[in-house]
């Protein structure tokens, strides 16, 4: 919200520095996030009497103009047409005036000599106006000379407040004034402003308010002026709207905003005589209804909106913005304003409904003081007879039918004691409360605190010790160490996470964070589309699905280092996949994913290779032997889509699938218009950390062992890991180690074949083994390999 | 040659090619039987060499004829490179190749994601300060999310997150990690004091904005648990994080959730206070919003709110990190996962 330093100094009865309120306002949690000076420096910018206005010898648009500028006479070429003849006062910007960017110069406009400009509103940046010259109200009685910061009063500071939804209060000067007042120990006591003229019938003679539905509207209350003249307003109420960063419209219309400003009351004006029967229905819509707003959108209403109608149509919707019909225009003689509290959910609903807020709903929706209507209205009449004339039907209307009681809340200092970990006095707690407007009375150890109606935040006693916290400030709570309690830790799946970015990190990889939005084609295209959980209000199509597989982070990842002439990736991910379960939230699953592209980093003169399936199945062994010494079993079949389907396997520990490892299958490359042998890994975490054992250590042998190769001629089909398997097994228990060394084709290898040379260590526990023991255990495990595998020894 | 017989030769060119490329098993051959024909020596390119000499009436009709061919020519190979790049395609996914091959030891240098680090050290702090960590699910219900922690529907303090739905109304996608206070109180006895990391989302994307982002909710509640203790505990946090000397202020907020509310600020880590660009020349920084748990919040999971306080903060662990290493322009080279970057960060 926009703040007037200089009106809340006004009303708050306050002498500080901009800044220095700003410092206060700020740590009092009315949070000042900018302050800027307004109406300053302009320097050789005066009050100009015009003293003779002639036309332009050459052009028709153009005036010469004679002004006393104070220190003689000056001649200025004016292009305004409402530019003022003799003895009309204008602003004046003498040469070496700086506008913004502009500087007024001596210079000659169609041969007449010009030395200075007569300025527009807009040019001098205190308002909106631009069609014209800025002239003088009579009001302003600086002399010409004077300079016009001075003349208009322009000097200001506009304060930025950020206000917390709990603050309705404080959408307001005067409400924020209440809290400045107190924060300078000042007493908040505004000067009142007189009333406007009465006269002509009494208000109740000339309209009547009826109201239908007192749960969303408990009080209406309405004046009604005659005799006004609709027009603009004068220099400083349109300078003030527009540093609010409210544009002027004509005198009613701003004096409803300017009261606003002041009090945080919504108002509404109505032409009183385009209401049918000079009356105002408060009622809620029918389904289907419509009304065109102000800002010429046809609307259509439900039964839980509320309309303020006349006795034909509606009007207004309630609380939120006003109707085509009826409003002020500048014919109006007759005025009738609303002052009325509307409740604020319904307000909220409706306007969140219609998808339509305004200065008006912003402060209904948040609650505002339902007992000030009468000085509002009163404020209201005072300042609009005063801006545009006229008077006053005697006394106001007031629908009253549902009271809204304040709050009595009780206060025990011992409490705010607790909650804060100090002590304040009892006398500075009363002065707080008081001064925020609170009835406070003492009761043995204990406060009677009634809140006022403009607080509607305030409903508990822990409400109070935040104000008398907030009031004092933070800054002089001590600080302290609680008592620390020994509780037996929770935190496995925290830990599991931290556990395996560590590893995968130690394996050479680095750790990504990506999105858990994905877009329903990349699933798609993995085959990953089953039970896919959807974002109702996406930020785009791209981020609508939550992912079901970390693949395509990682994918985007490489696609973007791609992009950025990086030729690979070496990365994995940890994080949570989402899946449709049928309950009530969606089963979330953590997973950690790697993928690996491009070229291998490798030493100086090492033959230039790319990542492919033995390195992924390299970091899937590593990590998984790393976290549990379960044996770890790498199978084919339980296929996952986008893998190869000869070049993927599933990964077992303990029978449980894990997940899977393998090369991008080509045809999902191609479609992600990725290169073949991109090797991927995912597995799931949950699933290994319920099977996960920790790792053991093995008996230290005592005796030395015995080693035996044997190479082995193969079909070319033949896989080495059942062979191998085979001669473990054959090899009996002294046989403790067997290990592929080598796998050989071509010079000396018949074709259709390949050789296979392991190494076995030989071992006993118990005693140090002969020659002849191992040869003939190791013969016989290579005569049942030979046997099993079709195979010949080399 | 006579016009006729260039047309008729260049007939059994193409004719003949045709038949050669069912020869052809590779698509060095292919390219290679290609260029006898268009190539600069080629056989079609020595005919078209003779256009010059022949006659004006008949040149039209040899032009079309040698277009004819070279296009039937192209085709025939476009085709059979077709098949090859197919059969190519079909071996490379049926070609063995031995699974049960060990894989290959990793080698290299990796890096945790500065965002992990960030995290892992501030929770570590908290640890040694005896929490304990707890976790939550990142699709939430409207309950845990807000319900519980004192949003009110239809309450202006919902605008303050604007949230991804998935169900709008039911569930959703937690824009803070306060909903973890809520679980953790109702699923453990208290004394309580955790705190809880996590990924959070919001409906926010703009330069200075990240639709997902990092938090670690903080909360302690016991008997006699103060503001001050608050204090003294962010206190520490800062201390450790920042250094010894780094000053912080406590402001005046609102959260639903905590009531007193105070954000944090701490003296700017740049400028030592002085005022710059990082921190708008106010001197200050903004790291994370705190407050004593709201009696609302302990009454909806049935905590004897006389008798038990309890504070509860939370921290921007993006935030923290850009403090913590320069040059990092943008919050959205977080989620870019660019090698260099990547690579860019220690503990």
């Amino acid at each position: 919200m926009l703040v007037s330093y200089k009106w809340l100094c006004e009303i708050a009865g306050i002498n500080v520095s901009a800044h220095e309120l700003a410092k206060m306002l700020t740590f009092a949690g009315l949070e000042v996030e900018g302050i800027e000076q307004v109406g300053a420096l302009l320097e050789k910018v005066v009050v100009g009497e015009v003293r003779e206005k002639t036309s332009h010898p050459s052009r028709d648009n153009l005036s010469v103009v004679k002004v006393d500028s104070g220190k003689g006479v000056v001649q200025v070429v004016c292009g305004a047409p409402n530019c003022p003849g003799p003895g009309g006062r204008v602003v004046l910007a003498l040469p070496g005036a700086r506008l913004g960017e502009m500087e007024i110069a001596k210079r000659k406009l169609g041969g007449v000599e010009s030395s200075g400009m007569i300025c527009s509103e807009l040019e001098l940046n205190i308002g909106p106006g631009h069609e014209g010259v800025l002239v003088l109200e009579d009001e302003i009685s600086a002399p010409p000379g004077t300079a016009v910061t001075d003349a208009l009063g322009l000097g200001d500071w506009i304060l930025n407040i950020g206000i917390t939804p709990n603050r309705p209060d404080a959408l307001s000067h005067r409400g924020i004034a209440r809290d400045a007042a107190l924060l300078c120990q000042e007493t908040f006591r505004p000067a009142p402003r007189i009333p406007a003229d009465e006269g002509g019938s009494p208000v109740d003679a000339v309209a009547r308010v009826e109201i239908l539905d007192p749960e969303r509207c408990p009080r209406y209350g309405a004046a009604v002026l005659t005799g006004i003249k609709v027009g603009p307003s004068p220099f400083a109420v349109r300078y003030r709207l527009h540093n609010l960063g409210i544009r002027p419209i004509n005198n009613i219309v701003d004096a409803t905003n300017l009261v606003m400003l002041e009090w945080g009351q919504p108002l509404h004006a109505f032409d009183l005589d385009e209401l049918a029967e000079s009356k105002i229905i408060v009622r809620r819509a029918k389904a289907g209804e419509t009304i065109v707003t102000l800002d010429e959108v046809e609307r259509e209403l439900s039964e839980e909106d509320l309309l303020i109608c006349d006795a034909a149509r509606p009007v207004a919707v309630a609380g939120v913005m006003g109707g085509e019909h009826c409003g002020v225009t500048a014919k109006t003689e007759r005025v009738l304003i609303e002052c009325a509290y509307f409740d604020p959910s319904s307000v909220r609903r409706t306007s969140k409904s219609l998808k339509l807020s305004s200065e008006s709903s912003y402060r209904f929706e948040r609650g505002i003081d339902p007992s000030m209507g009468p000085d509002v209205l009163a404020a209201t009449t005072a300042l609009m007879t005063e801006l545009a004339g006229g008077k006053q039907a005697p006394g106001f209307i007031d629908n009253h039918p549902k009271a809204i009681e304040p709050h009595k809340v009780s206060f025990r200092p011992e409490r705010f004691r607790q909650l804060m970990g100090f002590a304040a006095a009892p006398k500075e707690i009363e002065r707080i409360l008081s001064g925020l407007g609170c009835g406070v009375k003492k009761r043995g150890e204990s406060f009677e605190v009634t809140v006022p109606l403009s607080r509607p935040d305030i409903t508990r006693e822990v409400d109070l010790v935040e104000e008398v916290a907030r009031i004092r400030g933070f800054e002089d709570v001590p600080s302290t160490l609680p008592r620390v309690r020994c509780l037996p830790p929770q935190r496995a799946e925290f830990d599991a996470a931290r556990r395996v970015k560590e590893i995968m990190c130690s394996l050479g990889l680095q750790e990504a964070v990506s999105y858990s939005f994905v877009s329903d084609s990349v699933l798609e295209v993995l085959g990953c589309n089953r039970d896919v959980v959807h974002i109702a209000n996406p930020l785009s199509s791209e981020r609508k699905a939550m992912r079901t597989t970390l693949v395509p982070g990682l994918v985007e990842s490489l696609k973007r280092a791609q992009s950025r002439f990086l030729p690979g990736i070496a990365q994995f991910e940890v994080g949570r996949t989402f899946h449709e379960s049928g309950r009530e939230l969606p089963h979330e699953e953590l997973k950690v994913a790697a993928l690996v592209s491009g070229p291998v980093p490798g030493w100086l003169g090492d033959a230039p290779r790319s990542y492919d399936f033995y390195d992924i199945k390299g970091i899937a062994e590593a990590f998984v032997r790393q976290t549990t010494s379960a044996k770890l079993r790498l199978l084919p079949g339980d296929k996952v889509p986008y893998l190869h389907p000869k070049r993927s396997v599933a990964v077992f520990v303990k029978d449980v699938n894990l997940g899977n490892i393998g090369e991008l299958h080509p045809e999902v490359a191609a479609k992600l218009k990725l290169s073949r042998g991109v090797c991927l890994m995912e597995l799931s975490v949950d699933e290994l950390w319920k099977v996960k054992r920790k790792p053991e250590a093995a008996a230290l042998p005592e005796f030395p062992p015995m080693t035996r190769d044997v190479a082995l001629l193969l079909d070319e089909k033949t896989d080495a890991g059942p062979v191998g398997e085979a001669l473990a097994q054959a090899c009996t228990d002294l046989g403790q180690k067997v290990e592929l060394f080598d796998v050989y084709t071509g010079k000396g290898i018949p074709a259709g074949k390949k050789s296979l040379a392991f190494s076995i260590e030989y071992r006993a526990p118990d005693r140090t083994l002969t020659d002849k023991e191992v040869d003939d255990v190791h013969r016989r495990a290579v005569d049942e390999v030979i046997r099993r595998f079709d195979a010949k020894q080399r | 040659m006579e016009p006729r017989q260039i047309i008729e030769k260049l007939g059994q060119l193409a004719e003949r090619y045709e038949a050669e490329l069912g020869q052809a098993s590779d698509e060095q051959a292919i390219r290679a039987g290609q260029a006898a024909y268009l190539g600069n020596k080629g056989e079609v390119t020595a005919l078209q060499k003779l256009m010059k000499d022949i006659e004006p009436k008949a040149r039209k009709d040899v032009g079309r004829a040698l277009n004819q061919t070279k296009e039937r020519i192209s085709k025939a190979t476009d085709k059979a490179l077709g098949e090859i790049n197919q059969r190519r395609g079909r071996e490379y996914l049926d070609r063995h190749v031995d699974l049960t091959l060990p894989g290959r030891p990793p080698v290299g240098v990796g890096a945790m994601h500065p965002l992990s680090i960030v995290m892992y050290d501030i929770v570590d702090v908290f640890v040694s300060m005896g929490f304990d960590v707890a976790t939550g699910p990142e699709i939430e219900t409207d309950y845990y999310n807000f319900a519980a922690l004192n949003f009110p529907q239809d309450h202006p303090a919902r605008d303050m997150q604007d949230t991804l739905f998935i169900k709008e109304g039911e569930t959703l996608l937690r824009t803070h990690t306060s909903p973890v206070q809520i679980r953790t109180m109702l699923r453990r006895p208290l004394p309580i004091q955790i705190v809880a990391p996590g990924a959070v989302y919001r409906r926010d994307d703009d330069p200075t904005h990240s639709p997902m982002f990092f938090q670690i909710e903080g909360l302690l509640v016991d008997e006699g648990v103060s503001f001050a203790d608050l204090k003294g505990v962010l206190e520490a946090f800062i201390h450790e994080v920042f250094g010894k000397d780094v000053k912080l202020r406590f402001r005046p907020s609102f959260f639903p959730f905590t009531e007193p509310s105070a954000e944090v600020d701490i003296q700017c880590i740049a400028c030592k206070g002085e005022g710059c660009r990082l921190c708008s020349q106010t001197g200050w920084l903004e790291v994370l919003g705190s407050g004593m748990v709201d009696p609302n919040v302990l009454q909806e999971v049935g905590v004897d709110s006389e008798r038990y306080t309890g504070f509860a903060f939370g921290i921007g662990v993006d935030r923290i990190a850009m403090l913590r290493y320069e040059g990092i322009s943008s919050i959205k080279l977080f989620y870019e996962n660019d090698p260099r970057f990547l690579s860019s960060f220690r503990r």
